[in-house]
């Protein structure tokens, strides 16, 4: 069923047709929708698509056009009435009572007078001021924006500092405050363990094992990435150990971070040591050397992060489950390489995930580079031209440029997968998901189809690829964790437990 | 609901002129009224524009102080009420005085810009930036479409319409007779004028944005188009809205907005915060408006600075 409605000499603003347009072609049984004014061009494509009528070619340039065309009469009617609900002049304003959504902070405070937290993420050159404006109004603040200079950092945080607020960020991606995500984060249970963490997807890692393992999480509060450096001292650091250690519902907290500087890590435990609950300390990639504290554990990597801080709640992690099938997995997947299948690509969405790969896999395979490395050998010159063991974050800037970050639109990393698949000397393509609020909908669906032909293109040649994955995701997240593992299980492709687990996968298949 | 006081804050010189004029109220009405604009008409349908005072100068338009939220659709104005301007006033009916008294002019410098090695550079940056933040943050619908997929080399990730799909067609005809004889560019853009959503349709926003960013620099190839176009606009009856009409025959005149005027800088500038609050300005101009404009301004630059080849496909690789 088809048919155009003329509404003469009409004007409407370009949102409400916008609107309009898009809420009738998402109207069940509707094939085609065009809402335009009547110019001859737009009533010769209605002719062409063959949704042109008498009322429509007599039209005139001022009218209003509106063509649909539905597969039956009831999807017909269902989006006439939307239509005529839109465009009635009472719904042009907002019904009395109502508010509108809030442009500024002072706005905002007005509509919510008990908020006690702003979420900026604005342009850099504006974060700093919008920030200061919601410090100067009692709120903590958690700044998603990044292009902060240091100097504002700084300011901004012993600002925060003297009025007894947090300031996460700048450049914080993750962060959970009594059980709310922010930006980036998973849905996990509500416990006692408070996380505060300099790294986004390291943040995640940890809430993520701690609900896997049966804990729960109070807070997780982020940093930002520049808070370890000398130049800001760590102050938000300790000021979030210092707000887990006075919270009520916080009875274990981890730390996270990549190794800060000496005199930094000197200001932190001092810190630490005057906590009375029991603290963990997760240097990702540091060095493992004697830091013997009765009150302190430190541990090396995100998932005995978790698992420490879980065994102190008094839950039993319980013996490790049964890895036969894995077993099994791996030595298939290591018969079924060519000798010359020596390497692994790691693919990474989450830049901490790809860093503590990196500090696994240097340990079991030789001569692997990154362009997380910090220590000059390991780091990748060329981000295009490249050859041996390496891992991308796919994150960074190189590869962002022009396009959403990869957490929130994987597809950027297709065309990396089917790259490696050519390469004659990959034997291994190691790949993040994660799941949780900001993250795509439907990560593993939509490289699904990349992960086959790659498989195809390698059969092709008289080769297997193997592909191993792990997923940063709970049960209770949006996307259901476990449609996304089938998804992978049904490819043949090697799921880890944790990020960990999934680089000593690689690392076994390789050795 | 008595008559309504308003005080101006600034005007254009075409506004100004019209003032100047006082026209006698048989010559003015008003032709539109939205929340936060009130255009009239003269006998030339020349649209004038009342906007509330958080939009921008532009051609032809006078800004006024308003409460914060202020609706004009909650006055009683109608279509074809009478429009009379004396004695520093402009009135609408007996149902809004605007007082003109120590109005500023707008009076914006010309866009001229010589576009030396390093605005190139600056351009070849921030034309990266743009596409980043116009993947984030354009909406759907318009050119968007074209732009993705031509431009940046993307696929489509949401449900796309015939109508954006036939303007991408339309763009690519345009860009692509662009260099070839008076009669040929003319066809393709009559092909584009008055098509796609919107009450400015978006080929006309995005026809807009080509002209404004061709007349802006100082380069010979640039000039050379925009009195081709100029041309044909002038001798060519245009089948579009009023509204965009007016729009259309500012830009060959030279005049554009507030906001057109400080992207198209910011794009040569080396200032990131800078080019993203401009997009941001852009961007927030009617639905698809600014997403048309801004694509618009991108081709006619990238075509004046004879980086713009093929429909725009050549420069997918380098852009990406």
């Amino acid at each position: 069923m088809q048919n155009t409605i003329i509404r003469k000499n009409e004007y409407f603003d370009s949102v409400t047709l916008m609107s309009l347009s898009s809420k009738i072609l998402g109207v069940e049984g509707v094939e085609e929708a065009v809402v335009s004014m009547a110019t001859d061009m737009n009533k010769e494509l209605l002719r062409n698509v063959g949704l042109s009528t008498k009322e429509s070619d007599n039209a005139e340039n001022n009218d209003l056009l509106i063509a649909i065309k539905a597969i039956d009469e009831k999807s017909y009617n269902e989006a006439l009435k939307s239509i005529e609900e839109l465009l009635k002049p009472k719904n042009k304003k907002k019904a009395k009572g109502e508010v509108e959504d809030p442009k500024t902070i002072s706005e905002a405070l007005e509509q919510m007078e008990d908020a006690n937290i702003a979420l900026i993420s604005v342009p850099g050159q504006y974060a700093a001021r919008e920030a200061r404006k919601a410090l100067e109004n009692g709120l903590h603040v958690m700044i998603f924006s990044d292009n902060v200079t240091l100097e504002q950092e700084r300011e901004l945080k012993e600002m925060g500092r003297d009025k007894g607020l947090l300031v996460m960020g700048p450049d914080c991606g993750t962060a959970s405050i009594n059980n709310i995500g922010l930006c980036f984060a998973n849905e996990v249970r509500k416990g006692n363990i408070g996380i505060v963490g300099a790294s986004g997807t390291g943040l995640q890692e940890v809430m993520v094992q701690i609900h896997n393992l049966g804990g729960g999480v109070s807070q997780g509060i982020g940093t930002g990435g520049r808070d370890l450096k000398e130049e800001i001292g760590g102050i938000m650091m300790i000021e979030g150990l210092k707000a887990l250690s006075n919270d009520d519902n916080t009875e274990i907290i981890v730390l996270v971070s990549k190794p800060p500087a000496k005199t930094v890590e000197e200001k932190i435990l001092k810190e630490v040591k005057a906590i009375k609950k029991p603290v963990i300390i997760c240097f990702l990639d540091g060095i493992k050397d004697d830091k013997k504290d009765s009150d302190v554990k430190f541990v090396y990597n995100l998932f005995d992060a978790a698992k420490e801080a879980v065994n102190l709640v008094g839950i039993k992690t319980g013996k490790e489950k049964s890895h036969e099938a894995l077993k099994l997995k791996i030595r298939e997947a290591k018969e079924n390489l060519k000798a010359e299948q020596k390497y692994v690509r790691g693919l990474y969405c989450g830049g901490t995930l790809c860093a503590e790969a990196l500090s696994v896999l240097r340990e079991n395979i030789p001569s692997i580079k990154s362009n997380v490395a910090k220590v000059e050998e390991e780091k990748l010159e060329d981000i295009k031209e490249y050859s041996g063991n390496i891992l991308l974050d796919l994150g960074e800037d190189q590869f962002t440029v022009g396009r959403p970050h990869p957490m929130i639109e994987p597809t950027l990393r297709l065309e990396h997968i089917l790259k490696q698949a050519k390469d004659e000397t990959v034997g291994v393509i190691l790949l993040d998901f994660e799941l949780g609020f900001g993250s795509h909908e439907d990560p593993v669906g939509v490289t699904l189809d990349t992960i086959k032909e790659s498989k195809e293109i390698a059969k092709s040649n008289g080769r297997d690829l193997a592909f191993v994955a792990y997923i940063c995701g709970t049960d209770i997240d949006k996307q259901n964790y476990n449609n996304q593992k089938m998804m992978l299980e049904d490819a043949g492709i090697i799921i880890g437990e944790s990020n960990l687990e999934a680089a000593n996968i690689v690392a076994e298949i390789l050795s | 609901m008595g008559t309504l006081t308003f005080y101006a804050l600034s005007y254009d010189r075409g506004f100004k002129n019209l003032i100047d004029k006082n026209i006698s109220n048989q010559e003015l009405k008003v032709h539109s009224i939205f929340k936060r604009v009130i255009n009239f008409i003269d006998m030339d349908r020349q649209i004038y524009s009342i906007l509330q005072n958080h939009l921008d100068n532009g051609p032809c338009a006078m800004r006024l102080q308003v409460d914060k939220d202020y609706n004009f659709t909650d006055l009683n104005i109608e279509v074809n009420d009478r429009v009379n301007i004396e004695q520093d006033a402009l009135k609408i009916d007996n149902k809004m005085v605007i007082y003109l008294k120590n109005t500023e002019l707008w009076s914006p410098d010309l866009l001229k810009i010589q576009v030396n090695e390093n605005d190139k550079i600056n351009f070849s940056k921030n034309i990266k930036l743009f596409n980043e933040y116009f993947l984030q943050n354009a909406v759907d619908g318009g050119s968007k479409y074209f732009y993705i997929n031509t431009l940046i080399n993307l696929e489509k990730t949401y449900r796309v319409s015939i109508i954006e799909k036939e303007l991408k067609n339309r763009i690519e005809i345009f860009l692509l007779r662009l260099n070839e004889s008076l009669e040929e560019l003319n066809k393709s853009i009559i092909s584009v004028i008055g098509f796609g959503n919107g009450l400015t349709p978006s080929g006309d926003d995005f026809l807009v944005g080509f002209i404004t960013a061709l007349n802006s620099i100082e380069v010979e190839k640039s000039k050379l188009l925009f009195k081709k176009i100029k041309y044909i606009l002038e001798n060519t009856s245009l089948s579009t809205t009023d509204i965009s009409k007016n729009m259309i025959k500012a830009s060959i005149e030279g005049n554009s907005r507030e906001i057109i005027i400080n992207f198209i800088k910011q794009i040569f500038n080396d200032d990131r915060d800078g080019l993203y609050h401009s997009i941001d300005e852009m961007f927030s101009i009617g639905s698809s408006s600014g997403v048309d404009l801004s694509v618009g301004i991108i081709l006619g630059l990238l075509y004046g600075l004879d980086i713009l080849e093929s429909g725009g496909k050549e420069d997918a690789k380098y852009y990406n």
